[in-house]
């Protein structure tokens, strides 16, 4: 893993080297690596996965956006079009509560992600060998765990007679239990704990890409820990937080799992709304309307974040 | 290497922040207890699903043996994970060896198209799956799930041939032209073995999300078509039970132990870092 740590630096150097080749073959046009078969249709390998990806991707979302605009009343298509799924969505203050939370706990638990990740992504890229591998290991390998099986962990420490509750009433904090399970707070950390390895691989993959000698050469200048920091590290690192908030938020606030689970019904996410109109109400098109709702806050989120993070300064890669 | 030795780099020192240690010492806490508690958990002696376990025993492991149940969810679990990786192996990286070796109009747009399902809430592909699936009577079916998973899947394994594609030196192939030999035989015999280790990664994470599924499972699962995360899932809401905590950390034991071996073959954690996030 120790050559990971100069991988950065490798990098840079293979790509000059690489530059340089191309220029000093750029007067034979056939030999330049951009230089591909150029062809008017996309090659024949390509057809099974865009036939795939229409009949399976494409087809599936025309029809539930179709169907959030049908009137038919069990969403069957061509007994007219109607916006009244998406008025009664908006219209209620029941469901605007709702979505008001959805993005409520969406950014505290980006935030709070954010706040984990990055001490922990930029102390990982200081260690080196083993232990910088193990940690990294340690931070992803939660990711390939099924959620559900994540979920029964927290219902087991945050229980009213669990670990986490002996640990408060140990310290003399509190007397009796604090009721954590099946509240806010639980939704909350199980996210955290859910989406952590995102954020940590977005931030990790922005440190690491910061070449060594813009920090050696502030070094040199004379800069201080502070100020490298703050006027380098910081500000390179920012498309990275910028797409890891942007995926955290995203995935948090279509979650549903740990909501539902965690927060015992109590924490009623816009996910969940979608979740009871397809799985308990079976009201089809007023769920592809709240899915389509949820779909369209989350797509301006991103663009948001694409066009802010066209103007950070490392943004331009 | 070499360099990195005569020249010790002074911008990596031994000691950083006590609050940055603290902070990052308390992300692997939160990461990783819940897995700890869980596996902890089910070597308990008593019928209960509290933590601290009471005494020591197997007998969640050997009841999960005589469970039906999960035994069912854990076979049909495996068999969805194969097929999909299979599957999502021989189109993504069909689809990336197509993107990258030939430039046409939309070329551009067809790959953000094929990536696209990574932006897309899961939720969202489920219900649409649903609603699509129940109109060919791929409702609660083995072929619904697998092709969901597919879809979930096949962008993964893209973008990461695509990285270790990104990575190839197209020279390699072009010397190989020079040297004589077949456009057919550059491409099975240095292209294939040059993005060799990209779809091994891709084909592997491919097989863990397809097993790890649950939102996509869910919704196009039946009473008798359970996957393990759908039968887990169906068990948290009320049931009590270690033999919960005992099929999970078959399944946290099964999967770390996958990891290591990508780790030490393909490097799971340097084709996350290189795709980013």
């Amino acid at each position: 893993m120790n050559s990971a740590a100069n991988r950065p630096v490798r990098n840079s150097d293979a790509r000059h080297v690489c530059a340089a080749a191309s220029t000093s073959v750029a007067d034979e046009p056939t030999h330049k690596p951009t230089d591909k078969p150029r062809r008017a249709w996309p090659p024949a390998i390509l057809v099974p996965v865009v036939v795939a990806m229409l009949v399976l991707l494409a087809g599936p979302l025309i029809l539930i956006a179709l169907t959030s605009v049908s009137s038919g009343p069990a969403g069957e298509l061509g007994r007219g079009w109607t916006l009244a799924h998406f008025g009664r969505f908006l219209s209620d203050p029941y469901y605007r509560a709702v979505m008001l939370t959805t993005l409520r706990i969406g950014a505290i638990v980006t935030l709070c992600s954010l706040l984990l990740a990055y001490p922990f992504a930029w102390w990982t890229l200081r260690q080196r060998g083993w232990l910088r591998a193990a940690l990294l290991f340690a931070a992803l390998a939660p990711l390939m765990v099924t959620v559900s099986i994540r979920t029964l962990g927290w219902i087991v420490l945050l229980a009213d007679k669990g670990p986490l509750n002996a640990l408060l009433s140990l310290s003399g904090v509190v007397t009796g239990p604090v009721r954590m399970i099946y509240t806010e707070f639980a939704v909350v950390l199980g996210l955290i704990e859910a989406l952590l390895p995102f954020m940590i691989l977005a931030v990790f993959t922005a440190l690491q890409s910061i070449p060594r000698d813009v920090l050696r050469a502030a070094e040199i200048a004379g800069a201080t820990p502070r100020q490298r920091f703050f006027k380098i590290v910081l500000p390179l690192s920012l498309p990275g937080v910028a797409a890891g908030s942007v995926l955290v938020f995203t995935l948090a606030a279509s979650s549903f799992v740990t909501p539902r689970i965690l927060g015992g019904g109590r924490t009623p996410t816009v996910a969940n709304l979608v979740v009871d109109q397809f799985l308990v109400t079976l009201n089809w098109p007023f769920g592809a309307a709240i899915g389509v709702l949820l779909f369209v806050v989350i797509g301006a989120v991103m663009a948001l974040e694409r066009a802010v993070s066209r103007r950070l300064p490392g943004g331009a890669q | 290497m070499k360099r990195a030795m005569k020249h010790p780099r002074k911008d990596t020192p031994a000691r950083s922040h006590p609050l940055i240690v603290m902070a990052a010492i308390a992300t692997l806490v939160i990461l990783l207890a819940p897995l700890a508690v869980v596996v902890a958990i089910s070597f308990t002696s008593n019928a209960m699903l509290n933590f601290p376990p009471q005494g020591f025993s197997l007998r969640w492991y050997l009841a999960l043996a005589d469970n039906l149940e999960f035994g069912r969810a854990i076979v049909t679990s495996l068999q969805l994970a194969v097929a999909t990786a299979i599957t999502s192996m021989l189109l993504g990286a069909s689809a990336a060896v197509g993107l990258r070796a030939h430039r046409f109009p939309g070329r551009d747009a067809l790959e953000s198209f094929l990536l696209s399902p990574l932006m897309l809430p899961q939720l969202v592909l489920a219900i649409a799956l649903l609603m699509y699936f129940s109109r060919l009577g791929l409702r609660a079916s083995f072929v619904g799930m697998w092709l969901g998973h597919v879809v979930v899947t096949v962008p993964y394994v893209i973008r990461m041939v695509l990285v270790s594609l990104a990575r190839v030196d197209p020279n390699i192939e072009r010397a190989a032209r020079i040297a004589g030999a077949g456009p057919l035989r550059v491409f099975f015999q240095i292209t294939l073995r040059l993005l060799l280790p990209g779809v091994a990664a891709g084909t592997c994470f491919a097989f863990i999300m397809s097993f790890d599924n649950l939102v996509v499972s869910l919704f196009l699962s039946g009473p008798r078509m359970k996957t393990l995360p759908v039968e887990i899932y169906g068990y948290l809401e009320y049931a009590d039970d270690p033999l919960l905590a005992a099929v999970s950390s078959v399944v946290i034991v099964g999967i770390v132990l996958l990891l290591i071996v990508m780790e030490k073959t393909v490097g799971f954690t340097r084709a996350l870092v290189q795709q980013g996030a």
